[in-house]
C-alpha cells in the first residue's frame, strides 16, 4: 500500500503531461519546403533515424520521469514496508482527551479508563529510539519514553475542563514536524462533536475513539442570579436543564447549610425562583441534578453576597446620575447617605467624575493626591471612541467626551477601558470615571446598562468588592491587584495580585484580599462538554486531511504507521537526479550532433 | 559570397557572381562578356592540341571529293591523298544539360537556378569551343530527351545553341542514358562529351551510359551542378522537405540533421569523383555562385 504525507501536492502530477504535451506540439505539421536533394536527406537518415527517435522517445520518458519523481518526491510518498516488525525511529504525539465529557460512565466502565488503556497499549508499541509526547486536556505536553510516559498515564484522570481536539492536532503536528523524523499524532478520545476543530496540514493523525455510543446526558445549562449585591429580602436565581429530550427531571435547589427545595423542571425551559430571608454575607446557591452518566454537569454553584443597600449621597445637578440613582433608591438598591459620594471626592468611598470645567482638574487632583489616591486625571480628549468591554460594562459604549486616567505610581485595579487607555479605575475605595456621566460625554446615560452600571459602582466596586462573574474551567483570568488568596472547593491558595490565575475545578471561588473578601468567582464545566453526541468518522478525516479513524480496541495497532512505511523521498529525489543526469546526457548528444 | 572584382578596375563578368553577370544581360550577351573576360585572362588556348592549323592527310578512299585530293602531293609522290579539313580534325564536343525538375531550384533569391546557372554554363562552354574552331552541340533532357542539336563550330550554330539554351525551360523527370545514348549518335567520331547535371539520378545507370561513351574513345567531363543550400543544409526548426521532381518528403530538423546531412553529401561527391576517375573521365562541382570565369576553367582543366 502507498500513501502520501501531503497529497495535494499530487496535483503536480499534472505538470507530468507537460513535456508529453510539448512532444505532441513539436509533432504539428511543420513547414513544407521544397528541396530537391531530398534523396541526399533520406540517405542521411536512414541510418540515424530510428536511433534518433529512439533518442527522443528515451528523453521523453525520462523528462516524465523527472517530474513524476519530483511531485512524489514533494507529496512525500511512503510504501508499507513488507514483513518489517520494528518501525523506524519516529515521533509520536499522543492526544489523550481527559476532558470533561471522558467522565462518562459507559457500560459501567468511564470513558477515561477506555482511554488510557488504549493510549498503553498505543505506548506498548513504541521502541526506545522513537521520540513521544503526551497531550492532555490542561494543554501540558510532556515528552519521554514509553515507561515515562506510562507513568503519566497512571496519574491521568478526568479534567472537568475542555480541549479543543483541532488545537491540539495542531500542536502535535507541529511536534512532530520538528521532530525530523516519521510521525504521526494519536488522538485518543471521545471524539465529541463540539471538541472537534480543524488542524492545517501535517503528519497523520490516527483518531482512536470507542465503540460503543455516547450515553444519554443531562446537565445544568445555565444558572444566574439577579443583580448583586442581594439584599436581605433575597433576589432571583434563573437556571435551566439541558437534555436530549424534554422528560421533566428532578432539580434539588439548596443553599450551603441551609436546606433547600426540590423542582420538577422541564428541559430547556429557564426556571426563575426567588430566594429570600437571608443574611448578609456571602451565601453559595447550587442547583443539582439526578446522577447520570456524567457527574460533572450534574451540579452547579454560584456565589451570592447578601448586604444592605449602600448609602450614597449624588449630586442632584448631574441630571442623568440624579435620576438614574431615584430610580434605584425607589427600587431598594440604593438608599441616600454618606457612605458613598457620588461625583466628587469625599472621605470615604467615592466615585469621583471629571470636573466639567478643565481648569478645576488640578484642584480635583490635589485632592487626591491629599488622599493618596494612586490615579489623576489627565488631559481632556475629544473623539468618537467605544468603550472596551468589561464586566461593569459589558456592552461598547460611544464615549464622545473623556479625560485621560493617569497613573501616579502606585497600585490600582483598571476596571473598564476606553480605546485600550483606562476609564474607570479605583484605588482603595475610590473609583476615578474618565467620563462624565452625561450625553454630551457619553451615550451611556441613554443606555440600558446605565442603571446596572451605576448599581455596580456604588454596590460593589465603590466598597472595594469585585463584581462576581462566571468563569469556565480551565480559563485564565486576571487577579485584581487586591487580591492575595483565593478559597475555593480545596481550600485557601496564596496567590499574587495582578497575576494569571486558571481554575481547573468547578465550584465558587471567593477572592480575599486586604482581610475581606473582595469577590467571587464562579467556575463551571463548559457547556459543550455536555454535549456527548459524537462527531462522524467523515467528518474527523475532513478537518483532519488523511486522518485514520478507529476504535479503541483495535486502532492501537495502526499506531506508528508513519514508521513503518518507507519513506520513498529520499529514493525518488536520487531517481530525479539520475533522470536530470540522464536527459542532460542524452540532450547533449543531441546537441552535439547539430 | 562577395564579387572578387577589385574595386576600381572595369569588372570582368567573367569573375562576377552569376546572379550579377545574369542580371547584365540576356544569355548570349552575358556569355559573350564572359568568354571574352575568360580568354582575355588565360593568354593562351584553352585547347592545346586541337589548333585550327592543323591538318593532316591520309590516303584517298573511294568515295572521297575528288576536290579534297592534294594534288601537289600527288605530283611529288605519285601517291593520291585527301587533304583533312579543319572541321573534321577539331574537337567535337556535345554538351548535354540536365533540364529536369530538379534543376530549376535556388535556395536563395540571390542565387540562379541550377537549370539558369548551367545554360549560360554551357553558352560559354560553347563559345569557347567555337572561338577555337572546335565544334559544340547541345542535348537537352528531362524524362526525355527535348533537344539535340548537332555539333557545330559556326557562330551562327552558337547563336543558335543559346538561343535554344535561352529557351529551356525544366522539365519533369530526370533520365540520362537516352540523353548520353543519343550523344552517341551525335558524335561518329571521338570527340568531347560534358554532362552538366546535378546528378539528382541514379549514379550507377549514369555511369553506364557515360562509361559506354568512354569506351567509345569520347572525352568525358561532368560537371555537377549544386546549389550551396544543398552542399550544406542551413540550420532551421523541423521542416518537411518535399521533392519537387518525385514528390518524395522528408520530415526531419536541420539542427538535427545537418552534420549527417553534410557527411552524406560529400560522400556522393566523394563517390561521383572516384566512379569518374576510375572510368578516366573528369569530375568537378561547380556551385551555383561560382563565378562562370571560375566554372569554365574548371570545366577546361585551364
Amino acid at each position: 500500500m502507498i500513501g502520501f504525507t501531503t497529497p495535494w501536492l499530487l496535483f503536480g502530477l499534472i505538470a507530468a503531461a507537460i513535456p508529453i504535451l510539448l512532444h505532441l506540439v513539436q509533432r504539428r505539421e511543420p513547414p513544407e519546403l521544397s528541396f530537391p536533394a531530398v534523396r541526399y536527406l533520406e540517405d542521411a537518415t536512414r541510418d540515424h533515424r530510428r536511433r534518433i527517435k529512439l533518442r527522443h522517445l528515451l528523453l521523453l520518458a525520462v523528462r516524465t520521469l523527472l517530474i513524476v519523481a519530483l511531485v512524489l518526491a514533494a507529496a512525500g510518498l511512503t510504501v508499507r514496508r513488507g514483513g518489517v516488525v520494528r518501525h523506524a525511529p519516529s515521533a509520536l504525539v499522543l492526544v489523550l482527551d481527559n476532558s470533561a465529557s471522558s467522565g462518562a460512565v459507559i457500560d459501567g466502565v468511564p470513558v477515561v479508563t477506555s482511554l488510557v488503556a488504549a493510549a498503553r497499549a498505543v505506548l506498548a508499541r513504541a521502541t526506545s529510539d522513537d521520540r513521544l509526547w503526551l497531550l492532555t486536556a490542561d494543554g501540558a505536553v510532556r515528552g519521554g519514553t514509553a515507561a515515562d510516559l506510562g507513568k503519566e498515564l497512571d496519574a491521568v484522570g478526568v479534567l472537568p475542563v475542555r480541549l479543543d481536539l483541532g488545537v491540539a492536532v495542531a500542536t502535535g503536528r507541529d511536534l512532530v514536524r520538528g521532530a525530523g523524523r516519521p510521525g504521526e499524532v494519536v488522538v485518543v478520545s471521545d471524539l465529541q462533536r463540539t471538541a472537534l476543530g480543524a488542524a492545517r496540514e501535517g503528519s497523520n493523525v490516527l483518531a482512536l475513539r470507542p465503540d460503543a455510543a455516547p450515553p444519554a446526558n443531562r446537565s445544568i445549562q445555565s444558572l444566574s442570579t439577579s443583580a448583586q449585591p442581594w439584599g436581605t429580602d433575597g433576589g432571583r436565581l434563573t437556571f435551566a436543564v439541558a437534555a436530549a429530550d424534554t422528560v421533566a427531571v428532578p432539580v434539588a435547589l439548596r443553599i450551603v447549610g441551609r436546606s433547600g427545595r426540590d423542582l420538577l423542571v422541564t428541559p430547556g425551559v429557564p426556571q426563575t425562583q426567588r430566594v429570600s430571608g437571608l443574611t448578609p454575607g456571602w451565601l453559595t446557591l447550587t442547583v443539582s441534578l439526578p446522577p447520570d452518566e456524567l457527574r460533572s454537569d450534574d451540579v452547579q454553584s454560584v456565589a451570592v453576597r447578601v448586604a444592605p443597600p449602600p448609602a450614597v449621597r449624588w449630586e442632584s445637578s448631574d441630571r442623568f446620575v440624579a435620576a438614574a440613582f431615584e430610580v434605584l433608591r425607589s427600587d431598594g438598591r440604593v438608599r441616600v447617605g454618606d457612605a458613598v459620594r457620588f461625583g466628587t471626592l469625599g472621605t470615604g468611598a467615592s466615585v469621583v467624575l471629571p470636573p466639567e470645567d478643565p481648569s478645576r482638574i488640578g484642584a480635583v487632583n490635589r485632592g487626591l493626591a491629599a488622599r493618596g489616591i494612586d490615579w489623576r486625571f489627565g488631559a481632556p480628549v475629544a473623539g468618537g471612541e467605544r468603550s472596551d468591554s468589561s464586566p461593569l460594562l459589558p456592552v461598547a459604549e460611544r464615549i464622545g467626551r473623556r479625560v485621560t486616567l493617569e497613573s501616579a505610581g502606585g497600585s490600582g485595579d483598571v476596571l473598564a477601558t476606553v480605546a485600550g487607555q483606562p476609564w474607570l479605575v479605583r484605588s482603595g475605595k475610590v473609583l476615578l470615571v474618565g467620563s462624565r456621566l452625561d450625553t454630551a460625554w457619553s451615550s451611556l446615560p441613554l443606555s440600558a446598562g446605565f442603571l446596572p452600571f451605576l448599581d455596580a459602582l456604588v454596590s460593589r466596586a465603590a466598597e472595594g468588592v469585585l463584581t462576581t462573574s462566571e468563569l469556565v474551567a480551565g480559563a485564565e483570568l486576571r487577579l485584581p491587584e487586591a487580591v492575595s488568596a483565593v478559597v475555593g472547593p480545596a481550600g485557601s491558595v496564596a496567590v499574587e495580585g495582578g497575576g494569571l490565575w486558571r481554575p481547573r475545578t468547578p465550584g465558587v471561588y471567593h477572592l480575599v484580599g486586604r482581610g475581606d473578601t473582595l469577590g467571587a468567582i464562579t467556575v463551571t464545566v463548559d457547556p459543550r462538554e455536555s454535549n456527548l453526541a459524537r462527531a462522524a468518522d467523515g467528518d474527523v478525516r475532513a478537518l483532519w486531511s488523511g486522518a485514520t479513524v478507529a476504535s479503541l480496541t483495535s486502532g492501537p495497532r495502526r499506531a506508528f504507521t508513519a514508521g513503518s512505511r518507507g519513506d520513498l523521498r529520499g529514493a525518488l529525489l536520487v531517481l530525479a537526479l539520475c533522470c536530470a543526469l540522464a536527459e542532460t546526457g542524452l540532450a547533449g548528444r543531441a546537441g552535439r550532433r547539430n | 559570397m562577395t564579387s572578387p572584382v577589385r574595386s576600381g578596375r572595369a569588372p570582368r563578368p567573367d569573375l562576377l557572381l552569376p546572379a550579377e553577370v545574369a542580371r547584365l544581360g540576356g544569355l548570349e550577351v552575358v556569355t559573350s562578356g564572359i568568354v571574352e573576360g575568360f580568354l582575355a585572362g588565360l593568354h593562351r588556348s584553352p585547347r592545346r592540341g586541337f589548333s585550327v592549323e592543323f591538318a593532316e592527310h591520309r590516303q584517298y578512299q573511294p568515295g572521297d571529293e575528288p576536290r579534297y585530293v592534294d594534288w601537289k602531293l600527288l605530283g611529288r609522290t605519285d601517291r593520291l591523298y585527301v587533304k583533312q579539313f579543319e572541321e573534321e580534325t577539331n574537337l567535337r564536343a556535345m554538351l548535354v544539360l540536365d533540364a529536369s525538375a530538379s534543376m530549376a531550384w535556388s535556395g536563395s533569391p540571390d542565387r540562379l537556378t541550377k537549370l539558369d546557372y548551367a545554360s549560360r554554363l554551357a553558352a560559354a562552354l560553347a563559345l569557347v569551343l567555337v572561338r577555337q574552331r572546335d565544334a559544340a552541340g547541345l542535348v537537352t533532357f528531362d524524362e526525355q530527351v527535348r533537344t539535340i542539336l548537332p555539333a557545330r563550330a559556326r557562330v551562327a550554330h552558337w547563336h543558335q545553341l543559346a538561343q535554344t539554351l535561352a529557351e529551356t525551360r525544366a522539365g519533369m523527370g530526370t533520365a540520362a542514358e537516352p540523353a548520353l545514348q543519343q550523344v552517341v549518335g551525335a558524335l561518329r567520331r571521338r570527340g568531347m562529351v560534358v554532362f552538366i547535371s546535378d546528378l539528382l539520378l541514379d549514379r550507377e545507370l549514369a555511369m553506364k551510359a557515360l562509361r559506354f561513351l568512354r569506351h567509345r574513345g569520347h572525352e568525358v567531363l561532368v560537371l555537377h551542378i549544386a546549389d550551396p543550400a544543398e552542399l550544406t543544409l542551413a540550420r532551421g526548426e523541423e521542416t518537411r522537405f518535399r521533392d519537387p521532381e518525385t514528390g518524395k518528403a522528408v520530415t526531419l530538423s536541420p539542427s538535427e540533421w545537418g552534420d549527417a546531412y553534410q557527411r552524406t553529401v560529400e560522400g556522393v561527391v566523394r563517390a561521383w569523383g572516384i566512379s569518374c576517375r576510375a572510368a578516366g573521365m573528369r569530375y568537378a562541382v561547380v556551385p551555383t555562385d561560382l563565378p562562370f570565369g571560375v566554372a569554365l576553367g574548371r570545366a577546361l582543366g585551364a
